[in-house]
């Protein structure tokens, strides 16, 4: 007898039985071929130890801040508020209260954002993709240049930043098809 | 604001897929899944903590691009020689000839093809920036330290017994030869379906 974990096979979803062990840490799916190299972590069979609250007995003991009831354990490290094991959430490194999770998840700091659009990248594309059929220009170059100015105190990427220098290229570029469009229309003015 | 956000290591460069790449960054305390369009990203976040195991599986991503290289080698490899036949200069043909062959050897180059897929207690996620085994296993390497400790506070739950597998159920005269650098014991891996439930599996 031996054993092997009760996870599925990635590719085909099949579970335990249908996995052959190489040996511990490789083997291959037996419903669909797949072969692989399975690398575990304590994660998958420990548990973090849970702490219960404990029931404020003494009046001198500090309680939790949503919870009356429960002996606060810890401070949030945000707004300082006493907070009892049930109100205390480990976020980003730091323990904090869900008033101030919730607070988080509203605003751009990188912990939580989801998704950022590349002000720098869009403008960059706008200004100099539509050269390769420039009659668009007309339309896209102001459009890169809003695009410029829109973001310029936008944060960038998450893992890169923000770089000035595709705005100021793009705004270079915008800047020069608009101009180039303005003195073409002046021309077609003056010879009418 | 960019300096101040600078948490994150890079841990694979771009792997190209459709209309998007994708891209894996390494914070302190968590592995941030970056898909980019090239003017929007978005982000998924792996807390360390909750990784539970990495599956490493085969493809055949290799096999394919190679043949395609190498199809595109030959065909314009013949182009080359008909044209040169009639006393001409076969510039067009030879260029894509050679940019065939060198994406063909590239192809080669940076070995087996794989996928990669995290497990944690409520989802398995694909990692499409490793796609090759060479480097997913030198970011596996260089994450399995600092997964285990993140996971240093862990306890065994006394409910997580083993199953047991029959014996019956291996069949090592099928298997190739094992090709794998990662030592663990049969005692690294115990888990039950109790403790580690698959959602939406069924059962075989």
């Amino acid at each position: 007898m031996t054993i092997g974990p009760a996870l599925p096979c990635p590719k085909c979803k099949r579970v335990l039985e249908s996995y052959s062990w190489r040996d511990a840490s490789s083997g291959i799916c037996r419903r669909c071929d797949a072969e692989f190299e399975f690398v575990p972590f304590p994660a998958l069979t420990a548990t973090r130890a849970i702490s219960a609250p404990q029931a404020a007995e003494l009046a001198a003991d500090s309680v939790c801040f949503f919870h009356a009831e429960n002996r606060a354990e810890t401070v949030c490290e945000a707004c300082g508020r006493m907070l009892c094991p049930v109100c205390t959430v480990s976020f980003a490194g730091q323990k904090l209260c869900p008033v101030c999770i919730a607070a988080t998840k509203t605003s751009d700091v990188a912990p939580t954002v989801r998704d950022r659009t590349l002000y720098d990248g869009t403008a960059l594309g706008l200004a100099l993709f539509p050269l390769l059929m420039w009659p668009v220009t007309l339309i896209t170059a102001p459009v890169a240049l809003g695009f410029v100015i829109y973001g310029w105190k936008k944060p960038g990427s998450l893992v890169r930043g923000r770089s000035l220098v595709r705005l100021i290229l793009a705004g270079l570029f915008a800047t020069l098809e608009i101009g180039g469009w303005v003195t073409f229309f002046i021309y077609l003015a003056v010879h009418r | 604001m960019a300096t101040s956000e600078k948490i994150y290591t890079r841990l694979s460069r771009n792997a190209f897929g459709v209309a998007s790449y994708d891209s894996l960054w390494l914070a302190a305390d968590h592995l941030l899944i970056v898909k980019s369009t090239g003017y929007t990203e978005n982000y998924s976040r792996l807390l360390l903590r909750d990784i539970q195991a990495f599956f490493v599986i085969k493809t055949e991503r290799r096999m394919w691009w190679s043949l395609s290289w190498g199809a595109i080698a030959l065909i314009s490899g013949i182009v080359a020689i008909v044209i040169y036949n009639n006393d001409e200069t076969p510039v067009g043909s030879v260029i894509v000839f050679g940019l065939g062959l060198g994406f063909l050897l590239w192809n080669e180059i940076l070995g087996p093809s794989v996928r990669v897929m995290v497990v944690t207690g409520v989802q398995t996620v694909p990692l499409p920036s490793l796609a090759r085994r060479k480097k997913a296993r030198r970011v596996l390497g260089r994450l399995q330290s600092l997964i285990e400790s993140a996971q240093a506070d862990l306890v065994v739950a006394p409910e997580a017994a083993p199953i047991p597998v029959p014996e019956s159920a291996f069949a090592p005269e099928v298997l190739p030869p094992a090709a794998t650098d990662q030592p663990a014991t049969a005692d690294a891996r115990p888990a039950t379906a109790e403790t580690n439930p698959a959602p939406g599996t069924p059962e075989p």
